[in-house]
Formats: C-alpha cells, sequence, structure tokens
C-alpha cells in the first residue's frame, strides 16, 4: 500500500492531475500493481472529430482561393482546425488513467507536426490516431507510421523531395530529433538519407500517400557505415540498430517524469537497455522509469513545472466539477497558455520546463485557476453565464468540496511545502490557498 | 536659422519651466538614453501601398483597383510617395526625422506569417531554428527591465534570458499583478525556484511602474484612443518617468489584408500615423525624441499584384520605417524592382539583418552579430 502522497505523485506524473477516484484506487495498492493497473488502461478515445475527406477540402479550398474568396477558405481551415482541437482536449479529460495521453502527447512532441502547415485537419487527425495508438506500443512502428504520414510528409517537406532535388528538410530532422541527436550523424548521411526518402508522395487530389518510384533515387546509399540502394524502410532499421536512438528517448523521458535538473547517466542507460532488449516496446521503458529509484526520490518531488495541460485540464480532472467544461474553451485556455493543441512552435516541440512560466503565462496561469476556483460553490445563476442564444456557455464550471478529510487535502494537491498558504478552519478558503499557491505550479 | 520649425519651437517650449511643460529628468546628466521602440505590423504589411512607387507605371499595372491614384499619393520625390492615410506623419519627413528603408526581406522567403515572423525575430535563416529573439543575443543580462511587450508576445525579446515584461495593456497588468505577492522563499527545488522568480520579477516591476507612473508631473498629451494609441501612451509614458527601459515592442494590425483591403489598409495607416504623431509629439514636448528610435517590421510584405477579391496576399520584401530624432530622413536602399518580380513576388534588396545590425552596432552601441551584413545609412553619428 503506498499511501495517498505516492499516489498523487504517481497519477500527476504519469497521468494528468489527481482525480481523487484513481488516487484512491491506487494508494491502495503497491508500486508495482499500480503502474501496472495504469500500463493496461487503454482509453477507447472519443468518437472522432467531423473533419471533410482531405481531398475534398484541398479542392474546395483551391477553388475559393482561385475564385478570390480566400476569406472562405481561411475560414474553412479554421473551423476545422477548432474541431480537431476541441476534440484533442476532450480526450485529454476523459481519459480515465491518464498515461495514454500523457503518451500521445509526448509523442506529438517527438514526431513534431502542426497543422499550421499541414492545414489539412483530417491529415492531422491521421498523425494523431498513429501516434495514439502506439503510444504506449512499438517505437519502430511509431517511427515508420508518423514518418511516412500524409502529416509529416508536407510539415516536413517531404512533398518536394524527389531524386532530382532532394530535400533534406525531413532527413535533417529524422536524425537530429527523432533518432540519434545532434552530433551521432554527418551532413553526408543527411544527403543519403534525403535520397533515400525520395518518392513519397501526398497525392492531395486524392488525399493518400504513394510511393513514387519515378520520382525515388534508387542508386546506392552510404548511411551510418552501412551501404546498400536504401529506401525508407532501410534506413529506419539503420537507425533502430544505432544504441544512441534509444539513450535520446531515454534523456526525453527523464524531463518528462522525473526532473528538469541534470539527468543521472546511469539511469539513461539504464532505460536505454531496457528499451532496446525489449525491442523498443514503449510500455516496457515506461514501466522501468515508474518503477526507478529516480521516479520515486524524495529529492525529485515538485521538480517538474505543471505544463498547460497538467495545470487546466489537470486541475478539472482533479476538481471534477459538476457542469461540463465545453472543449472548445478548454482548447482556447490551453493555446492561451502557451500550448495550442496540434500546434507546437517548430519542429522542435514545446521546450517545456521553465519556457511554460514566463512573466506573461504566469499572469495567466494564475488567472485560470482564479476563473476555476470562483465556481467553488457558487450558486448556480453566478457560475453561469446565458448566452444570447439561450446556450449555456460556462465560464465558472460550478465545483463542489472534495470528498476528502481536510487534513490530506495537502497530500492530494501539493507535491512540495506550501509557499504561502497557511492552514484555513473555513474549507473552501483552505482548498483556494493550496491551488493559488505557488508550489501549486509544480508536481 | 530664418525661422523656428515646429520641433524648434517645440524645444524651445519645453525649455520654460514656467509654461509648466518641462519634463522630469530624472536620468543623471550627461548619461544618454538610447530608445527602441519597434513596432510590429501583424499579418504582414502591404508594403507597396505604404511607400507607393507612383513614378512607375508597372504599379499601377499589377493594381488596377488597389493602386492608389498619383494625385492622391503623398509624394516624397519623383518615384515615390506615402498612403495618404500616413499625412499625419508628413511633419516627421520635413522635419528629416523619418526614413524608409526599402525591399527590406530575405532570401528563399517563407510566406507562412507563423514561421517568417518567427525567422525576422530570431533573425534566422530560413532553414534554421533559434531560440532566442534578435534583441536577447544584442542586449546584456542584466537584473533590472530591460523590455516591455504590449500587445504581444517578447518576440525579438524573447528566449527567456532578458526581464522583459509582456502586458496586454497596463491598465490590465497592474490589476492582474496586484493579486500576485512577492515571497521571500529560499528553495533548493530549481522547479520552484523559477516559479517564485517569476513571481518576483512581475511584483517588483509592476510595483517600480506603478510607482514611476504615478508621478503628477508627467505632461498629459493627448493620444488617439485606437489600441495603438492607447498603447504608444504608456510607452510614452514609461519614457517620461525616467524609467530606464531599453527596448518597447507594441503590436498593430492585422495588416493580413487578403480581402476588401482599401478600407482595412487605410484604417490601419490612419491609426499608425496618429497614434506616431502623438507620440513624437509628446517626446518633443519632454525634449526625448533625440533618445529614440521607433522602427517598424512585419513577416513579409504583401504579392506585388493584387487578387481578385480586392485583396492582396501573402508575398516576401517591404518597406520599413524608421521614426526619431537621430534618424537621417530620406529614402534608403534601393527599390525591389517591379519589372523583375520573382513568381510574382519582390525581390528583396537589402536583408533584414542588415537593418539589425545597424540597430545593434549604432544605436544600441552593442556587439553586433551580424557583421557580414553592410550597415545602413539612416542613424545621425
Amino acid at each position: 500500500m503506498m499511501g495517498l502522497k505516492d499516489a498523487r505523485h504517481l497519477a500527476t506524473r504519469a497521468g494528468i492531475g489527481a482525480p481523487l477516484e484513481l488516487v484512491r484506487h491506487l494508494a491502495g495498492s503497491s508500486r508495482a500493481e499500480a503502474v501496472d493497473f495504469l500500463l493496461a488502461q487503454r482509453p477507447v478515445p472519443p468518437a472522432p472529430p467531423l473533419l471533410g475527406e482531405p481531398a475534398a477540402v484541398f479542392m474546395r479550398r483551391r477553388q475559393w482561393r482561385k475564385s478570390g474568396q480566400r476569406n472562405l477558405a481561411a475560414q474553412d481551415y479554421k473551423r476545422e482546425r477548432n474541431v480537431l482541437q476541441a476534440w484533442g482536449a476532450a480526450a485529454l479529460l476523459h481519459d480515465p488513467a491518464g498515461l495514454n495521453e500523457r503518451m500521445t502527447w509526448f509523442w506529438h512532441n517527438h514526431f513534431v507536426t502542426s497543422i499550421k502547415k499541414v492545414r489539412i485537419a483530417r491529415f492531422m487527425f491521421d498523425h494523431d490516431a498513429i501516434v495514439r495508438r502506439h503510444a504506449l506500443g512499438n517505437f519502430g512502428r511509431l517511427l515508420h507510421e508518423s514518418g511516412l504520414s500524409a502529416a509529416m510528409l508536407i510539415y516536413l517537406d517531404g512533398q518536394r523531395n524527389n531524386r532530382r532535388q532532394p530535400n533534406e528538410n525531413f532527413a535533417r530532422e529524422l536524425m537530429e530529433l527523432f533518432t540519434l541527436g545532434e552530433g551521432h550523424y554527418t551532413e553526408r548521411d543527411i544527403k543519403e538519407v534525403a535520397r533515400a526518402f525520395t518518392g513519397w508522395r501526398v497525392r492531395m487530389r486524392r488525399g493518400d500517400v504513394v510511393f513514387r518510384r519515378r520520382l525515388h533515387d534508387a542508386g546506392r546509399k552510404r548511411v551510418l557505415g552501412h551501404e546498400g540502394n536504401f529506401g525508407a524502410a532501410d534506413i529506419f532499421a539503420i537507425l533502430l540498430k544505432q544504441p544512441r536512438t534509444a539513450e535520446l528517448i531515454a534523456e526525453k523521458m527523464w524531463r518528462e517524469f522525473i526532473s528538469l535538473a541534470p539527468r543521472d547517466k546511469t539511469v539513461i542507460r539504464s532505460w536505454a537497455a531496457v528499451f532496446r532488449d525489449s525491442g523498443y516496446d514503449i510500455a516496457a521503458l515506461v514501466r522501468a522509469v515508474l518503477m526507478s529509484d529516480a521516479f520515486w526520490d524524495a529529492r525529485h518531488s515538485g521538480a517538474l513545472i505543471k505544463s498547460p495541460v497538467d495545470l487546466l485540464i489537470g486541475t478539472l480532472r482533479t476538481l471534477q466539477p459538476e457542469d461540463d467544461v465545453p472543449p472548445r474553451l478548454l482548447a482556447r485556455g490551453l493555446k492561451r497558455l502557451g500550448q495550442e493543441l496540434y500546434a507546437p512552435p517548430n519542429v522542435k516541440g514545446w521546450p517545456g520546463g521553465g519556457a511554460w512560466i514566463d512573466d506573461a503565462l504566469l499572469l495567466r496561469r494564475e488567472a485560470i485557476i482564479n476563473r476555476l476556483l470562483r465556481g467553488m460553490a457558487a450558486p448556480r445563476q453566478q457560475a453561469n453565464r446565458t448566452m444570447r442564444d439561450g446556450t449555456r456557455r460556462m465560464t465558472t464550471p460550478r465545483i463542489t468540496l472534495p470528498a476528502l478529510p481536510q487534513a490530506q487535502w495537502h497530500d492530494w494537491l501539493l507535491a512540495t511545502a506550501p509557499v504561502i498558504a497557511t492552514r484555513r478552519r473555513r474549507k473552501l478558503a483552505d482548498l483556494r490557498g493550496l491551488l493559488r499557491d505557488p508550489a501549486y505550479q509544480v508536481k | 536659422m530664418t525661422r523656428l520649425d515646429r520641433r524648434q519651437l517645440l524645444r524651445l517650449l519645453a525649455s520654460l519651466p514656467a509654461l509648466g511643460l518641462a519634463p522630469a529628468r530624472p536620468l543623471a546628466a550627461g548619461r544618454e538614453r538610447r530608445i527602441l521602440v519597434l513596432l510590429e505590423l501583424k499579418g504582414g504589411n502591404d508594403g507597396l501601398n505604404t511607400l507607393i512607387p507612383h513614378g512607375d507605371p508597372a504599379y499601377y499595372a499589377l493594381r488596377p483597383k488597389l493602386s492608389i491614384p498619383e494625385s492622391k499619393v503623398l509624394k516624397l520625390d519623383d518615384g515615390f510617395g506615402l498612403h495618404p492615410a500616413l499625412e499625419p506623419l508628413l511633419p516627421a519627413w520635413r522635419g528629416g526625422e523619418m526614413a524608409w528603408i526599402m525591399g527590406l526581406g530575405y532570401p528563399h522567403p517563407n510566406r507562412s506569417h507563423f514561421r517568417s515572423i518567427e525567422i525576422w525575430e530570431t533573425a534566422s535563416d530560413p532553414e534554421e531554428y533559434l531560440d532566442k529573439g534578435w534583441l536577447t543575443r544584442v542586449l546584456p543580462a542584466r537584473h533590472r527591465l530591460q523590455g516591455i511587450s504590449i500587445g504581444g508576445d517578447a518576440g525579438p525579446l524573447g528566449g527567456g534570458r532578458l526581464n522583459v515584461l509582456q502586458m496586454q495593456g497596463l491598465r490590465e497588468f497592474l490589476r492582474m499583478s496586484r493579486r500576485i505577492q512577492a515571497v521571500a522563499a529560499h528553495t533548493a527545488n530549481p522547479a520552484l525556484a523559477h516559479v517564485l522568480a517569476v513571481r518576483n520579477r512581475i511584483q517588483a516591476n509592476a510595483r517600480q511602474l506603478a510607482r514611476k507612473l504615478s508621478d503628477p508631473r508627467l505632461p498629459d498629451v493627448a493620444f488617439p484612443k485606437s489600441r495603438l494609441g492607447r498603447r504608444l501612451q504608456t510607452v510614452a509614458r514609461v519614457i517620461a518617468s525616467g524609467l530606464d527601459v531599453p527596448v518597447f515592442k507594441v503590436a498593430h494590425g492585422s495588416f493580413d489584408t487578403h480581402v476588401k483591403q482599401p478600407n482595412r489598409h487605410r484604417q490601419l495607416l490612419h491609426q499608425l500615423a496618429v497614434a506616431l504623431a502623438a507620440f513624437r509629439e509628446t517626446l518633443l514636448r519632454l525634449n526625448v525624441w533625440d533618445e529614440v528610435l521607433v522602427v517598424t517590421y512585419s513577416e513579409f510584405g504583401r504579392r506585388a499584384a493584387e487578387n481578385a477579391g480586392g485583396g492582396t496576399d501573402h508575398g516576401t520584401a517591404a518597406a520599413h520605417l524608421a521614426l526619431g530624432g537621430q534618424v537621417k530622413g530620406g529614402l534608403h536602399g534601393r527599390p525591389p524592382s517591379l519589372a523583375a518580380l520573382q513568381d510574382g513576388d519582390l525581390a528583396h534588396t537589402t536583408d533584414f539583418r542588415a537593418l539589425y545590425h545597424t540597430i545593434a552596432s549604432q544605436w544600441l552601441r552593442r556587439p553586433s552579430p551580424w557583421t557580414d551584413h553592410q550597415a545602413l545609412d539612416f542613424l545621425r553619428a
């Protein structure tokens, strides 16, 4: 039995927020049981969003642009982007255990694509489905499927890569960001890998991905000491043979699950070994991370800064408001806090850590927490606002006080001692104090 | 000297304390402030309809509907003139305080708003991703407030190294930051330490701003009620307060005029000109106009030809404006040729990093990271 404190630690770090029911369940298990429980949960994502078929969307926007109705094309893009982002926010909110969502977004921030360049929401959704399917599955398959998806081909200019004029964008990021890391390949490797990926194309008028033999450079390539008439699959296989690939992922896991402080090299090596020996089974790696001494080391508690997803979605998951918050508002809130879903700042993804909090963002984080708190125990007419069209739109969902002894709230909500908050007799004031404390910004 | 121009007159007035116009000059004598005000024209300003090549028939051929008739152009010389909405800026032009730098852009232009503004703000190559804003690379790290960004992100001041204050507006910032209390907590936890450091910085900046800006001696100049007007008024008040903030970034727009451009563009340029004119007048009155350099920038210009929807699409190079007491007025650089478009776009004639190089080395007097670019000649001494 690991108790409330450890259960909160596991729930907020492996999942998102500390839903009371989940925390209670974990608290009654051993660490191994709890980790196995989280890994066994495979949530059914919400029904897919209503997005246009890529070919139809492409053609209608092209038509609009040609006829000088660019604003219609732009509106169409915004509408579909909003639908996708709201869907993503809802999925984050509703995954019971949260681990699958955490890993989904971990991989979105690894195999980065952005709707701002891809433009077609359905392509982004298809890529999301790949990431989601393999979030705790096999890294090799994830690498392969993500790398040849329509979204990735568009995002990293695979569309412009052909035998006459190879485009190195994807080849470079494949090695620098997805597998080996900087300094473990040469410029020549990049050129050769770019050649191996020539020929893959998204047919915009059909909305599918095809391999075009006549655009492909079938000649010999030399990559990282291997030589042959390589194509995409061969390159993925070569990269998976390199020990650096598993290490790079293990290093990212440290920053995701353990601490912003420098990583422990022996720990990284042991995780990388587990990952490689399992044939790149992500669940095996996650188990090794969550069962490691580093993960449970008290020195690392509170050593991670909450992402906007942790803060906004996590708080809602923790407090379980009675009213639903429209996912569209959640997506907008995440954008305001610096984590616009499906639109990371660039190919490196969200830098995270200290970058989640600067002057402007901290004020917004405080404001959003205050807004949520205003809904606590507020009478319905104050909490909700009626929109002109008669549909209710929640600005402040009603929240009732948690069914947990007040003495345990601190362990349930904070990873480290409060900086400002003092114990209050009045329950509402006590809860407010804990959520407004700077310590609530870390996990 | 045969006659006093407006500027000299204002200076003279400002030197007369009896008129109640003399500003507080809290800075130590002999220390010269150098203030940079960056004005981001969000969305991509149409350079061709801002600084108009009215002497070039090709301009009228490319834009049968959108071109500004020659009779309405505010002519600066035989070749170029300003959009009529910029009329309030003419005194600055006549005073020799307004420079236009033509054909600013970069090779292999990117037409995505998102990516191109990132290139401009980090001064990267088109295929390069940099984490730090260009001014973050130029300014020294110091404890005091180094920049204030109003209405947008930190942009050129981004990257985390500088003490930069971002706000939507002054009142909102002061209201929100009142809720934040400073805490003197020492912690070994680097994550929590970061949170506390940012809190304390907001708190200190807000306290300092509130104190300085409550000074009743600040002159009360009428600024236009537009959002840009209020933002530039805040900048003027901070400058007047004597607070030593070297950089301000103010956002204006959106200039993304794909459709129905004429009205929208006229409004935006008018707001810009009226607000800048009030800004100039205030700083002249305060006798600090020589300490200020205003420069505009935008992610790109727009296509040379108009589109079918009465607007223009994302383009490449554009002219930008520099304004200030130490600016060498005139047209600088070479205009892109309308006869030699590249894929329908203007080919840039001056790399935007040459502008940054000039600002860094000549205005801010800091080592410039862009020494491979040649400095432009739009600043006095």
